[in-house]
């Protein structure tokens, strides 16, 4: 495929109006691989934009079934998909949006070893876990393997982003909160679908716009939000010489 | 001095460092993140990292929910 379909340039008129895209940059798209690791309120909304945008193949990794107290907040899934296993539900309605992609469901919690067999085939590492092991595991995966890694999180009120390439030595998640054991999950501190929605989107977006190699993706920086006072801060993070995962050696 | 910690004005007496700011805000906790102007403070520095007059720290708390 070295240039697109009538039926391409029609489904992707519009992102290609933009004066940064052309073709070559939506054969970008569809020759990408990205792993979208956990489908919930995150997962779902990164998945459905990057399947919409064309990112050829999309890994979706997760070993949860759908619930009803889902619903609210993770838009692929319906009341009649209860109890299916997530990745088959988002594979099915994402392949439906976009039936010219490969999709590959992996109905597993993923382990360091899983992700450093994974890693060295995709492009682009989109953390939509929520627990802190996956967390630092996905980190120090993607540290290992080189491959970026654009980490969203959400829970009550607060949503942090972290777009990371720790073998620059800009640091790491390890870095940032180096004694992390775990955090509350949003059953036990509670979420709104459209904050969690809106740190999705901007995961998406700086997916996208690293996949084009276009604009500023803010490799090294924490984006902070508070939905509840409508505040946002933007850190930039610096490696703890410490770190065991990204300053190994570097002393 | 006068330092602002998660926007609000706090009067100090220097030298304070990071972890002595946060220890007499009872705010050392695990899984938590310092930032001084916008930047990180990597927490092998807390110890030593002076606070300076006019500086902006914020504390923030990682979160984990997808």
């Amino acid at each position: 495929m070295s240039e697109l379909t009538p039926a391409q340039q029609l489904r992707y008129s519009a992102q290609l109006l933009l004066p940064e895209m052309d073709e070559s940059q939506q054969l970008r798209l569809l020759y990408s691989k990205v792993l979208i690791i956990g489908l919930g309120g995150l997962g779902s909304v990164v998945a459905s934009y990057l399947a919409g945008a064309g990112v050829g193949h999309l890994l979706l990794a997760d070993d949860d079934r759908v619930s009803l107290s889902n619903l609210p907040r993770q838009l692929l899934y319906s009341s009649a998909g209860v109890g299916q296993l997530k990745v088959d539900a988002a594979t099915a309605r994402l392949q439906a949006q976009n039936p010219e992609l490969v999709i590959t469901p992996l109905a597993a919690r993923l382990s360091l070893s899983d992700l450093l067999a994974l890693l060295p085939e995709v492009n682009l590492v989109l953390d939509c876990t929520d627990n802190a092991s996956s967390r630092l595991a996905i980190n120090q995966a993607c540290f290992l393997r080189q491959v970026p890694l654009i980490s969203g999180a959400a829970s009550g009120w607060r949503g942090q982003l972290l777009a990371l390439q720790p073998w620059l030595g800009q640091g790491c998640y390890q870095c940032l909160y180096p004694d992390w054991q775990d955090s509350p999950s949003c059953l036990q501190s509670g979420i709104l679908g459209p904050l969690v929605g809106m740190v999705a989107c901007q995961q998406a977006l700086l997916a996208l716009k690293h996949l084009l190699q276009i604009g500023d993706v803010s490799f090294g920086r924490l984006y902070c939000f508070d939905g509840l006072h409508g505040q946002s801060s933007q850190l930039k993070l610096q490696q703890e010489p410490a770190c065991p995962i990204c300053a190994a050696g570097d002393s | 001095m006068l330092i602002y910690f998660n926007q609000q004005p706090f009067s100090l007496t220097p030298p304070c460092t990071v972890a002595e700011f946060l220890a007499g805000q009872q705010q050392l906790r695990p899984g938590i993140a310092v930032a001084i102007n916008q930047q990180v403070i990597p927490r092998s520095c807390w110890d030593t990292q002076p606070l300076n007059d006019g500086d902006t720290i914020m504390l923030f708390t990682a979160i984990a929910g997808g």
